[in-house]
């Protein structure tokens, strides 16, 4: 009984308690989450997709249909260049 | 579809949104960011308002879930924080600052359903039926944990003498 009386008299000074609301603040902050976050979503999903892509095409060695492709992401920047394709290169060689 | 001016619905709505998570998050800063994600998830999902609740309960409904959420969210935050202090991984953080107010020690015990349970039935003083739509749980899941959360809050206010 006691205990109720206490769970009561606790109940109602928690109704009482009232915390202050910057009101016209936060309306401005909500609205200016609101607005930036279509960009932010955009940003991400951009990303998202260039990073897929890149993946995607370094996996499957995929990127010969590009200009100039083969395989550029996994054998052409990580290999060195074949120079005695290059005619300035082959003389050089040559020349050595 | 209902259609419904959000500057309408924050006017009307933004005393009551405050009254429960100034009484359901005790940091300044956490309450003030759940207070916008309340209304922001309100933004988001007011097209979609078809009317079939009242928007009262409707909005009661996205208050409750996104305090829920955010507390679990904050609960997890803390658990890998002190993991990582632990394991001295990262520093010690700066504490956010808590507003010491005794009434709300005894809510901290709860955890994130039984408080707000708790709040919409002694403090909103919605019948059970209500907070069971509210909450989209069974009446029976209310009816436990809202006797449960009695339970942990009048015991917590017997030890301490007083809240």
């Amino acid at each position: 009984m006691e205990e109720h009386k206490g769970y009561k008299v606790y109940l109602a000074r928690l109704k009482g308690v009232s915390v202050p609301f910057d009101d016209k603040e936060m309306f401005s902050r909500i609205n200016a989450k609101i607005n930036k976050r279509p960009y932010r979503t955009v940003l991400i999903l951009a990303f998202a997709v260039i990073a897929l892509s890149i993946g995607l095409l370094t996996y499957f060695n995929a990127d010969s249909f590009l200009p100039g492709g083969n395989g550029i992401f996994s054998e052409y920047i990580f290999q060195p260049k074949d120079v005695s394709a290059d005619p300035i290169m082959a003389y050089v060689l040559i020349d050595q | 579809m209902i259609k419904v001016e959000f500057t309408e619905v924050y006017s009307a709505h933004k005393d009551f949104v405050w009254r429960l998570t100034s009484k359901y998050i005790f940091s300044k800063e956490d309450r003030e960011d759940l207070f916008q994600e309340i209304f922001i998830n309100i933004h988001k999902a007011l097209p979609h308002f078809r009317g079939d609740s009242s928007i009262n309960t409707w909005i009661y409904r996205i208050a409750a879930n996104t305090s829920i959420n955010y507390l679990k969210k904050q609960n997890r935050y803390k658990w890998l924080k002190n993991m990582l202090n632990g394991l001295k991984i990262i520093e010690e953080e700066v504490q956010t600052v808590e507003i010491d107010i005794q009434e709300f020690k005894p809510l901290k015990k709860l955890n994130p359903q039984q408080r707000m349970i708790l709040l919409l039935s002694d403090v909103e003083e919605k019948d059970l039926n209500e907070i069971a739509i509210i909450m989209e749980i069974p009446i029976g899941t209310v009816k436990s944990n809202l006797h449960r959360a009695r339970e942990i809050v009048k015991k917590e206010v017997s030890e301490n003498g007083r809240a």
